[in-house]
């Protein structure tokens, strides 16, 4: 091959992908307003008042934790405020070096508790499982350090229903968010898992743990996150889930099948 | 000014080009126009509350018919969405007075409008409001929604029937109540609450006939509904040969002393769902004589079922703490699950 021919070919190669990248993308983003307009169509139903029949299946929210003492009481407070009719709370403090533990007693009235564990996926060593004396639902995992996939498989084995829900320390859930994530386990018996829009909070409001407004942060580099945000995770998503192709499913609520496969590595 | 490119690479660059930039341009303008759209939208949805909220409030508290006035054909969708918000939080002679003020403004017409011609959000509009209105009227195109591909439409149009005759609806629903599975069962379980008797009766006349596909829906809607089966019913659904999931179901629901055998029965069974849902089972109705087979779940190879013996015994009120401690023993597989229940009692 010759020189222009190889420079020829690339230049091609290269404004195909270009073509095909962008197609990708246009045909993604045409999918998700299709589904987005099919959301809006639904929004009278998703404003009458809630009734909770307690016929909800119960989801247990994992929360690793890595060096979180700042946000992390505040998050658990805001989760712990989530409208749902039953779920339990599991932090995991995986091997934090700063005072996440601490902060997580106080705040909360930790006590230790014989809490036992389901081997059923291998995890760090657990130092020790705690209980609130102030929210029955809370537990919490003092564990040597091994990742995030790590904590969420310590936190999976001591998880007791069956739903769990794979959430960041420094999240902000919407209130109804948990009512939401679960509606398509409840329509489709074929689904495994589901996950949430994550959205860029920067510029926003935030009061009591829960974003009340939702407003652009003035920061260049932030107003380009919030773009890329938009892409990856809005229209992205929602563009593969109509074509039933999800590759990775943030924030991911995930049905236990109890035989030890749900390891999250 | 794509003549003057001679190179054809370049001048499918420029074309592609061209057409990113037109494109982003447009997706900017309709996202200009939606917002601005909704904007709109929010503005007038938010002046007709403060106008129709005091009025509906009023017509709902007062027992003699209100004079409303007259509705413009553009608020007919406002009208109804503010209606049915109000609609879903209260009962009885309130319900009755709403349906009331929406009948003096012809709603029922614009209900049935919708039905046949609307957009799938006013089709949903009209649906539950055909059902609040328990308008009879509409009973022929709700039969029909009720059986469309479309879950949303279809389980809020079965809502709909059953509120407008409980009976007839649950006749005529039966077969989709257990066959669409799209439909969620807590949602069909509220519904089914106007027509509990209804389904009941139906329910027990086909459950030895249904196909065991159909099973553990209709179980998971007893359950829901918190219907008491017959004995002879339930013990059909103990039979060790059925799936398990129906076995789960049916042992959750075995609550009388006439089945202690069937439910004993399956503490044995293969599947450890039903080896933990039988040994809960029998906690139920245990007495002394039972630690002992609940005991035994104890040292079974399966985690699951370690604790659900272990929960099980922890719920019997005449197993002491230390009685309950007793059962540990040195490198006993269920010393964990004992340990937790045993501080979960001193706790409580």
């Amino acid at each position: 091959m010759t020189q222009a021919s190889f420079i020829a070919w690339m230049t091609w190669t290269i404004l195909a992908y270009f073509i095909a990248l962008n197609l990708g993308y246009l045909v993604l983003n045409l999918l998700s307003l299709a589904s987005l307009h099919r959301g809006r169509q639904e929004k009278l139903l998703d404003e009458l008042p809630q009734v909770f029949t307690g016929l909800d299946p119960a989801i247990s929210i994992l929360v690793p934790a890595y060096n979180e003492e700042a946000g992390i009481s505040a998050s658990i407070r805001s989760m712990l405020q989530l409208a749902y009719s039953d779920f339990e709370i599991i932090v995991i403090n995986d091997g934090s070096k700063d005072k996440t533990l601490e902060v997580l007693k106080r705040a909360f009235a930790l006590r230790p508790f014989p809490e036992a564990l389901n081997p059923q996926l291998a995890t760090q060593p657990i130092r020790t499982i705690y209980r609130s004396t102030i929210h029955a639902n809370l537990r919490v995992i003092d564990k040597d350090n091994g990742g995030k996939a790590d904590s969420l498989n310590a936190g999976i084995n001591l998880a007791r229903n069956p739903l769990f829900c794979g959430v960041d320390a420094d999240s902000v859930l919407e209130r109804d968010s948990l009512q939401r994530v679960v509606r398509p386990f409840l329509r489709d018996w074929r689904v495994v898992a589901t996950g949430g829009t994550v959205r860029v909070a920067n510029g926003g409001e935030i009061q009591d743990g829960f974003l009340t407004r939702v407003r652009l942060p003035t920061n260049i580099w932030a107003l380009f996150q919030v773009v890329e945000y938009l892409r990856a995770f809005l229209f992205g998503r929602l563009g593969w889930s109509q074509l039933n192709a999800m590759l990775i499913i943030s924030g991911a609520s995930v049905q236990q099948t109890g035989s030890g496969t749900n390891s999250t590595r | 000014m794509l003549s003057t490119i001679s190179d054809p690479a370049l001048r499918v660059a420029a074309v592609a080009g061209a057409a990113a930039v037109a494109l982003t341009l447009a997706i900017g303008v309709l996202i200009l126009g939606l917002r601005l759209h909704a904007r709109h939208d929010e503005r007038r949805w938010q002046d007709f509350v403060a106008q129709w909220r005091p009025l509906l409030l009023g017509a709902m508290l007062t027992p003699l018919a209100p004079t409303l006035p007259a509705l413009a054909r553009r608020d007919h969708g406002r009208f109804l969405r503010l209606w049915t918000y109000l609609h879903e939080s209260v009962r009885g002679e309130a319900s009755d007075r709403l349906n009331r003020a929406a009948l003096d403004l012809y709603m029922d017409h614009s209900a049935r409008e919708f039905l046949r011609s609307g957009s799938r959000a006013q089709q949903l509009q009209a649906i539950l409001a055909a059902g609040y209105l328990k308008d009879r009227g509409a009973w022929d195109p709700l039969q029909t929604m009720a059986r469309s591909s479309d879950g949303l439409v279809s389980v809020n149009a079965a809502r709909a029937l059953i509120r407008i005759d409980a009976l007839r609806g649950a006749q005529l629903l039966m077969p989709l109540i257990l066959a669409r599975h799209d439909w969620e069962v807590t949602r069909v379980a509220v519904f089914l609450a106007d027509a509990r008797d209804a389904f009941w009766l139906l329910l027990i006349k086909g459950l030895p006939t249904m196909q065991a596909g159909d099973l553990p829906r209709a179980l998971a809607l007893v359950e829901a509904l918190r219907l008491q089966l017959p004995a002879a019913t339930l013990r059909y659904l103990l039979d060790p040969a059925q799936p398990y999931d129906v076995l789960c179901s049916a042992l959750r629901l075995a609550a009388t002393p006439e089945l202690a055998r069937e439910v004993r029965a399956c503490l044995a069974h293969e599947a450890p769902k039903v080896r933990s849902q039988a040994a809960l089972a029998t906690a139920r109705q245990a007495g002394p004589d039972d630690v002992a087979q609940l005991a035994a779940l104890l040292e079974d190879d399966q985690w699951p079922v370690r604790l659900a013996a272990a929960q099980a015994l922890a719920s019997l009120p005449f197993l002491s703490n230390a009685q309950l401690a007793g059962l540990q023993r040195a490198g006993g597989a269920a010393n964990d699950v004992l340990g937790q229940v045993v501080a979960e009692r001193e706790w409580a």
